[in-house]
């Protein structure tokens, strides 16, 4: 069941384009995250949905019903910032108490309520406390429940762990989406770190320059990019760029005369374009290796040993790098550096992207 | 050191504050509460110090009620001529007094006002309101947008915004614009002389007047006492502040 949906949603601050006409709906309990660089238009639509900007174009329905002209207050949303916005004069029970009190709950549900998403925070001893006598992570725990408590048709995030350490934010991806989980929230997530969105989400909205680039799964987006800036955004890729051919059923030539295989076939024909390969799908490939579907020679350059994987950097003979990612082996020495070295991949692991 | 210099005329009432007889004389040559006993019990001075106080609250609530709305709307709001609403709100303090004064007595005299307190606290309130505004904008500094967008998202309307989270927020500021506002209306005389009339006069009026016919050394006592007012309002504003 669709519980948001946006319809040519756009909007323009002069001859800016903040955001271009998009599409998009987000399912009941569904964790839909918002990831591109900053000045993408994330926040812009965002905003649209919370009712803070008036778009240029188009409509928003929660539910079924358009919400477009109503104004932040009156639609049942909630949302989450970065800086928390807890309200400092209050303490930490009357902060979560605060919608619930807008809505005209009697004092003995507001306590049941408070205190209830307290327990699922996993904070139910600091109901007397002020938000400043909090650590910033338990403050944006309790800025979730605070939206959690009136049970909102969706809750918006902008960048919730942007201002938190590196360890605590992995805590916290994995605490929220446990919290999403369990209690079936529909969640709209904002952030620029790709790492972040793939591990949480269901689905993911790519965006560039105010536009939807792509909409998908963290899998879909990961291993069928359907651009390059989407296959360059996510995670770490080796770029080939040559002319597609039909040969072989879909592939792409090399200017130095190798042909790549490609996973599907390209309608495109004759034009210059790209095959983009995963690391982690490149091997080296031993002296008695058996020749595979794709192929290419170059020269080492470097390993980087980062613990458990290295990566191996090899140059080919047109300057084009790539990299080659393996489980470090202790018991077997490293290529040297200079080295001639010969990688392989599966053609079902190529994907054919336009220039 | 020149500041020493500069405070020190204003020490010298104390010792003569407690110097008995019935003139001004310095160095004092006795020690007694005489003059503050004449002050609180055997004088119509209290009178005066009772109407001052009143016309000090009057003009106190009317600059918060149109002061701290006014800051609020100057910051958040966003409507062409707002630099220049800003000026002219804050523009009494760049007006000399006398100018203030003889315009507020102009007007009231042609509308046919005068000589009640109405006139003197609205007077008051057109100088000790742009500290209102001042103080209330540089305290909605303090308060984070984001929190009246939070509130606005979980369902609170802008009244409820205005009062349950901006209002509590702006405290330490309005409680420095009040406690200024009061000190500037008690301490103003311009104002009060021109619109005030006989046998209507604040605290300040009367002492002018009283220095202009005869120095009683009564005066000492009240000056002693209201430099403790203003040395107390300023710890306050002071204690309020930190305490944020
Ligand atoms: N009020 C405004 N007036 C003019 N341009 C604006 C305004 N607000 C946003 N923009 C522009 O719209 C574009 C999108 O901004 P937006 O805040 O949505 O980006 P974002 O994806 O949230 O970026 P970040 O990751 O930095 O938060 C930017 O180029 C920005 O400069
Ligand atoms: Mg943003």
């Amino acid at each position: 069941m669709t519980m948001i949906r946006l319809e040519g949603v756009s909007k323009r601050y002069g001859a800016v384009v903040a955001l271009d006409k998009s599409d998009l709906a987000v399912d009941k309990g569904e964790f839909v995250t918002l990831l591109g660089s900053s000045g993408s238009g994330k926040t812009t639509l965002l905003n649209v949905i919370a009712g803070m900007i008036a778009p240029t174009t188009g409509r928003v329905l929660v539910d079924g019903e358009d919400i477009t002209s109503l104004p932040p207050n009156r639609r049942n949303l909630g949302m989450v910032f970065q800086n928390y916005a807890l309200l400092p004069h209050m303490t930490i029970f009357e902060n979560i108490a605060f919608p619930l009190r807008i809505r005209g709950v009697s004092n003995a549900e507001i306590r049941k309520r408070v205190m209830d998403v307290l327990d699922i925070i996993r904070l139910p001893q600091i109901a007397q406390r002020k938000p400043r006598e909090l650590s910033g992570g338990q403050q944006q725990r309790v800025s979730l429940a605070r939206c959690i408590v009136y049970n909102p048709s969706l809750i918006l995030m902008d960048e919730p762990l942007g201002a938190l350490d590196r360890r605590l934010r992995e805590q916290m991806q994995v605490e929220i989406k446990k919290i999403q989980t369990e209690s079936g929230i529909t969640m709209l997530y904002v952030t620029h770190d790709q790492e972040e969105a793939l591990s949480m989400s269901d689905r993911i909205v790519l965006m560039d320059n105010g536009k939807i680039l792509q909409i998908g799964s963290p899998s879909d987006l990961y291993f069928r990019p359907k651009s390059l800036f989407a296959a360059t955004f996510l995670g770490m890729s080796n770029i080939l760029r040559g002319r597609f051919t039909t040969a072989s059923g879909g592939g792409i030539c090399l200017p130095g005369g190798e042909e790549i295989r490609l996973s599907s076939e390209t309608p495109m024909t004759g034009e210059i374009g790209c095959a983009m390969v995963r690391p982690e799908n490149v091997k080296l490939a031993g002296p008695d290796a058996q020749p595979n579907t794709n192929e290419v020679v170059g020269e080492l350059v470097m390993s980087v040993m980062l613990g458990g994987i290295t990566n191996h950097h090899v140059e080919l003979a047109d300057g084009t790098r790539l990299i080659a990612q393996e489980q470090t082996r202790i018991d077997r020495a490293p290529p040297l550096r200079g080295e001639r070295i010969r990688l392989r991949w599966e053609a079902s692991d190529t994907i054919g992207l336009p220039e | 050191m020149g500041y020493v210099f500069l405070i020190l005329p204003t020490l010298i009432v104390v010792p003569l504050s407690f110097n008995a007889g019935t003139e001004l004389s310095f160095p004092p040559t006795s020690f007694s509460l005489a003059q503050y006993r004449t002050y609180f019990f055997e004088s119509n001075w209290w009178e005066a110090t009772v109407l001052s106080f009143w016309v000090g609250i009057a003009t106190m609530m009317l600059s918060l009620v149109l002061g701290v709305p006014a800051a609020y709307a100057l910051v958040r709001a966003d409507f062409p001529g707002k630099k220049i609403l800003t000026l002219f709100l804050l523009s009494p303090i760049l007006v000399p007094v006398i100018v203030v004064a003889l315009g507020v007595y102009l007007y009231f005299a042609s509308i046919g006002i005068k000589g009640v307190a109405l006139p003197i606290v609205l007077g008051h309130t057109l100088i000790a309101m742009p500290f209102v505004v001042i103080t209330a904008m540089a305290g909605m500094q303090n308060v984070d947008r984001n929190l009246e967008v939070a509130s606005q998202i979980m369902g609170a309307g802008r009244l409820l915004i205005f009062y349950k989270v901006t209002l509590p927020l702006l405290r330490p500021a309005i409680v420095a614009g009040a406690l200024f506002s009061f000190l500037i209306s008690f301490d103003e005389v311009v104002i009060a002389y021109f619109v005030g009339r006989a046998g209507f006069s604040t605290l300040p009026v009367k002492m002018f007047g009283s220095i202009q016919w005869e120095i009683s050394p009564v005066i000492a006592a009240i000056s002693t006492l209201l430099t403790l007012l203003s040395l107390g309002v300023c710890l306050l504003v002071a204690a309020t502040a930190k305490d944020e």
